[in-house]
């Protein structure tokens, strides 16, 4: 067993294979017109791509219109799926550039600045409980750029590859690792500042 | 003379270091996970920092939800055109409201968006008249605690809190359900299986360790 996994946090290869094959199946069949695969596709991309772009764009109103652009560029460019990615990977890199899209039209700065990580606000009195945790990661976050919030979404919650990652990102991996690491900082000086605050 | 090459590569520590969180889902390949471990047996300040990674992540994955697609879906679909034909057409753009099938050249402009605008119509009043349907049957939820009164469902669910997303995506997957309600207070959902499937996919779901219970729902009238 794996150091450092959580239960049941990530698939096992031969249950990957599988899903991307079933996924892949349902592309070819979407190419091919059918209404009923795309369907089947969507209803299985919805959750997760509607958590990742709530995240990452914070614009729940915009987020319906982002995710079905999205998937209207799926049931579009289907047959140009080469399978050099996995299916997730390229659904999500359509996902992502819409919803940079969608923050460049917000006029929101896209790229790091770091005095946005600068301002930690201090929370209410309290025991700092796992709920309480949870919002502080979320509010923490909410606060970072749009590609770090992207890169910690896709690792924590999707459980991508850092490869995956910059797949997605069109980036080079090691410009992911180094978005990770600032967040991961930040995320940390917030925690302990928040810990700081309830003693 | 040591013979170690000096380089401006990034040191175990701060390869490892770097590699941590995804240590944590599960998604490094076997020479790196092989790295970290191995630096982990000798580096506190990591084995502390992997330790807080696992609460974070454990807080960040805890907060989620499933919201059911189908009214996006069902937005969506008037917009779906034959994709062969669409992909030759230039000026098909993403919003393109044309009536399926009907070729680009055929019609003017204003035809083409007054019958999207006609099939919108048609599209919507067909859904109204469906939802009777959708909502008829009622059912006990986890001892009706917070169970939605009106969603047509064929078994109540509860994930383990920590379940990530795509492995609760898999599990309904595999047992061919749909999320049709939730979550309610009990933080239980309402899954819909096919026909004559109910019994197959409470096995698929409860042989998954994930989920915490699969039960079924009673759907022969009112209380």
């Amino acid at each position: 067993m794996r150091q450092g996994r959580i239960s049941g946090a990530a698939p096992d290869a031969r249950r990957g294979q599988d899903e991307s094959a079933d996924e892949t199946a349902l592309l070819q069949r979407i190419s091919a017109g059918d209404r009923r695969a795309f369907e089947a596709l969507y209803r299985g991309y919805y959750p997760r791509l509607t958590r990742f772009l709530e995240r990452v764009i914070r614009r729940p109103h915009a987020v319906e219109e982002v995710l079905n652009d999205a998937m209207l560029v799926v049931w579009r460019k289907a047959a140009s799926f080469n399978g050099r990615s996995k299916v997730s990977t390229w659904i999500f890199s359509i996902a992502y550039r819409k919803a940079l899209k969608a923050i460049k039209r917000f006029d929101e700065p896209v790229e790091a600045d770091e005095a946005l990580f600068e301002s930690t606000e201090p929370g209410p009195e309290g025991q700092l409980m796992q709920r309480q945790l949870a919002e502080l990661l979320v509010s923490e976050i909410g606060r970072m750029s749009f590609e770090h919030r992207t890169v910690i979404e896709l690792t924590y919650y999707h459980g991508c590859a850092y490869r995956e990652i910059a797949d997605i990102m069109a980036c080079p991996v090691d410009t992911v690792k180094t978005r990770m690491f600032h967040a991961r900082r930040r995320l940390r000086q917030a925690l302990s500042d928040r810990k700081e605050d309830l003693q | 003379m040591t013979g170690r090459i000096l380089s401006f590569a990034k040191s175990p520590h701060q390869s490892a270091q770097e590699l941590l969180p995804w240590f944590l889902n599960g998604t490094l390949d076997a020479d790196e996970s092989a790295q970290v471990e191995q630096h982990l047996h000798t580096c506190a300040a990591c084995r502390s920092e992997l330790q807080c990674l696992r609460e974070l992540q454990l807080a960040y994955v805890q907060d989620h939800f499933t919201p059911a697609a189908e009214a996006a879906l069902n937005r969506l679909l008037p917009q779906l055109q034959p994709t062969a034909p669409a992909a030759s057409r230039p000026g098909f753009g993403l919003r393109a409201l044309a009536g399926a099938g009907a070729p680009a050249g055929l019609f003017p402009g204003w035809i083409r968006i007054a019958l999207a605008a006609q099939f919108g119509v048609i599209f919507a009043l067909g859904w109204a008249v469906l939802q009777p349907d959708r909502t008829a049957s009622q059912f006990h939820v986890l001892s009706q605690a917070g169970a939605p009164a009106h969603a047509r469902g064929d078994v109540a669910i509860v994930f383990d809190p920590a379940a990530p997303q795509r492995e609760v995506e898999r599990i309904l997957r595999r047992a061919d359900a749909r999320v049709v309600d939730g979550p309610t207070a009990s933080n239980s959902f309402v899954l819909a299986v096919p026909d004559g499937q109910l019994q197959s996919a409470l096995n698929a779901l409860r042989s998954e360790p994930l989920v915490t219970l699969a039960a079924p729902l009673e759907t022969t009238g009112s209380p």
